[in-house]
């Protein structure tokens, strides 16, 4: 191990990165921002979010409400504050279903080959064969229009992309000496999964985690923006959108602020993902320039 | 490629009949169907029995699934909509041409835009304007589309008054939704072409034809162009195929009655019919997208038809 400083970071390297991409630290902190806000929403929060003001319905923003009020006078600062918590369970109950989904079936596949690897590998093309968010739709569809059917079906819809990468890394890391080594010193399945195969998969496993948070925020906003996502009156940031789109001319901040949030919430989750996978992978940084 | 065709085909059509399966299983167990829909809840239960005997309900599922892939093939029959009784299939083409132009249009726009700045970001590689680029990319591709619809209809519509809101009675209706689909789109195209370039470029044979002085021109476009390409055209036809599909919310934001307007109300009506419908018919222009992108990537990389990949 030796010490490389870079600009402000001191990092213990081996002979692996050297640098912290600037994506990595902007995306952490726009990230953290939203765990924050989403942590001390009671605290940061002016008002309770579904409390009503009737006497402030549709004011513009102002010192009293930073990001005014909508329709039925309840304060958008604080649903946005609250609609953090709801961005971030998206995130991580979707990401854990298809991870859950993914990663088991993405070893046995590639463990094991054979007939199994065919099935799961033909199963996941058939489901991939749905584009965009119609698997989604389908599943919504069947179990009707709430928050949690909504992430339901994006984990579920998501779960191919876990699938690959494990059963891809699965394959090559079985052929590996050290696997081999494991195998022929009667390791049993589980401990060679355990210590030898998933530990080297965590690093990608662990950007496409980030990077599947990222669209499942966005998909589920969508979904609840057309109304077969969270339903009223949970102040999620797509159905807060949906409700001020029929205000558009009258009280604009009611699109923007939700909007933005969504955007900073999803543009962190890219760039933090970006920055990782540099970090993990330096050779991709160093590209060839004109 | 050609040598595989018949192979590939045949994979598609079984992964289209699951497709459909599955849907059909999704969308089957549930607790309203076809023949309480029709007669309301007002009918008796023999009542109920009966009809559901007649539409074939009380068979197995797989008996059903069996009958309604049999009345696709041979009448291109997709069965009767819940709500209105009208044939799935009319319903279906009625609203395809939308979607078909809001999906090339926007495509076509998206490679224009992503070609051009991410040539030039290449061009540029680790320059400010290089990283402004990106940047601006990695940002737009954060932008949700339903936000990003809403300003534009607010700037352009509401506060400029040069766009109508909404509606689809003629092609400035699809300015929006267009330029809405295409940002993100183009931000993908960017960067993969930008990150395409900057590998080809670094690639033997082009270093080759530079050494052997070939003029700077011909090299990028007959060596880096027609390579790097090749990423792009696959990234092209997955989008074209997730537009055909996924142009829902944009589709429902601006009003376009194109099909993924039509699967939204279906959802929200329970008319299962339709849903399941138009399932299938994306599922297969996806397809079937996919399948002509795999027969362009042999013919621009002699390699993948040699199978050599």
């Amino acid at each position: 191990m030796m010490m490389v400083e870079v600009g402000r970071w001191k990092l213990e390297v081996g002979n692996r990165a050297t640098r912290i991409a600037p994506s990595l630290w902007i995306g952490g902190a726009m990230l953290g921002a939203i765990i924050f806000a989403a942590m001390f929403a009671p605290l940061l929060a002016p008002h309770p979010p579904d409390l009503v003001l009737a006497d402030a319905k549709l004011s513009a923003p102002s010192a009293a409400h930073p990001f005014g009020t909508d329709n039925l006078g309840r304060d958008m600062l604080s649903r946005v504050l609250f609609g953090a918590r709801i961005a971030l369970g998206i995130a991580l109950v979707g990401v854990a279903i298809s991870a859950g989904l993914g990663i088991p079936l993405g070893l046995l596949a590639g463990y094991h080959g054979g007939w199994l690897d065919q099935i799961l590998a033909r199963a996941m093309d058939v489901w991939l064969a749905f584009p965009g968010l119609l698997l989604a739709l389908v599943i919504v569809s069947r179990l009707g229009p709430s928050l949690e059917n909504t992430i339901i079906a994006l984990g579920i819809m998501a779960a191919p992309g876990f699938f690959r990468i494990t059963r891809g890394a699965t394959i090559s890391a079985r052929r590996q000496v050290y696997v081999e080594a494991a195998q022929a010193v009667g390791a049993s399945e589980r401990r060679i999964i355990a210590r030898h195969i998933l530990p080297n998969l965590a690093s990608a496993l662990i950007v496409l985690a980030t990077m599947r948070a990222s669209t499942m925020i966005l998909a589920a906003g969508g979904l609840s923006f057309i109304g077969l996502g969270a339903q009223p009156p949970l102040p999620e940031w797509g159905a807060l959108l949906a409700s001020g789109r029929g205000y558009l001319d009258t009280a604009p901040w009611l699109a923007i602020f939700p909007g933005i949030a969504i955007t900073l919430a999803s543009a962190g989750l890219n760039l933090f993902g970006d920055g990782l996978r540099d970090f993990f992978d330096p050779r991709q940084i160093q590209k060839p320039g004109f | 490629m050609a040598r595989h065709l018949p192979r590939r085909l045949a994979g598609t059509l079984i992964t289209l009949i699951v497709v459909g399966f599955v849907t059909f299983i999704a969308l089957d167990a549930t607790p309203g169907d076809a023949a309480s829909a029709l007669v309301g809840e007002s009918a008796s239960h023999a009542q109920l029995q009966i009809l559901r005997a007649q539409m074939g309900l009380d068979q197995p599922l797989v008996a059903r699934y069996a009958t309604f892939l049999a009345n696709l093939v041979s009448r291109g029959d997709l069965g009767q909509s819940l709500v209105n009784q009208r044939a799935v299939n009319q319903l279906l083409l009625e609203r395809l041409p939308t979607t078909l132009i809001l999906a090339f249009s926007a495509t076509a726009l998206a490679l224009a835009i992503g070609l051009t700045l991410g040539m030039i970001a290449a061009a540029r590689a680790g320059s400010l304007l290089d990283t402004a680029l990106m940047s601006g990319a990695a940002v737009s591709l954060a932008v949700p589309t339903f936000w990003s619809a809403l300003v534009l209809m607010l700037i352009f519509s509401v506060n400029l008054r040069w766009l109508p809101v909404v509606g689809a009675s003629g092609a400035q209706h699809f300015i929006l939704p267009t330029l809405t689909l295409a940002l993100p789109t183009s931000a993908i195209i960017a960067r993969l072409v930008r990150a395409s370039v900057l590998d080809v470029f670094g690639a033997d044979y082009v270093r080759t034809a530079r050494a052997k002085g070939v003029a700077p021109r011909p090299v990028l476009t007959r060596h880096i162009l027609r390579n790097s390409l090749i990423p792009v055209i696959t990234m092209l036809g997955l989008h074209l195929g997730h537009l055909l599909g996924g142009a829902f919310i944009v589709e429902t934001i601006f009003g376009l009655p194109g099909l993924g307007r039509l699967i939204v109300q279906a959802i929200f009506d329970r008319d299962y019919p339709i849903v399941l419908g138009a399932t299938l018919l994306i599922a297969t222009m996806y397809l079937a997208i996919n399948l002509l992108v795999d027969v362009a990537h042999g013919w621009l990389d002699p390699q993948v038809a040699e199978g050599a990949v």
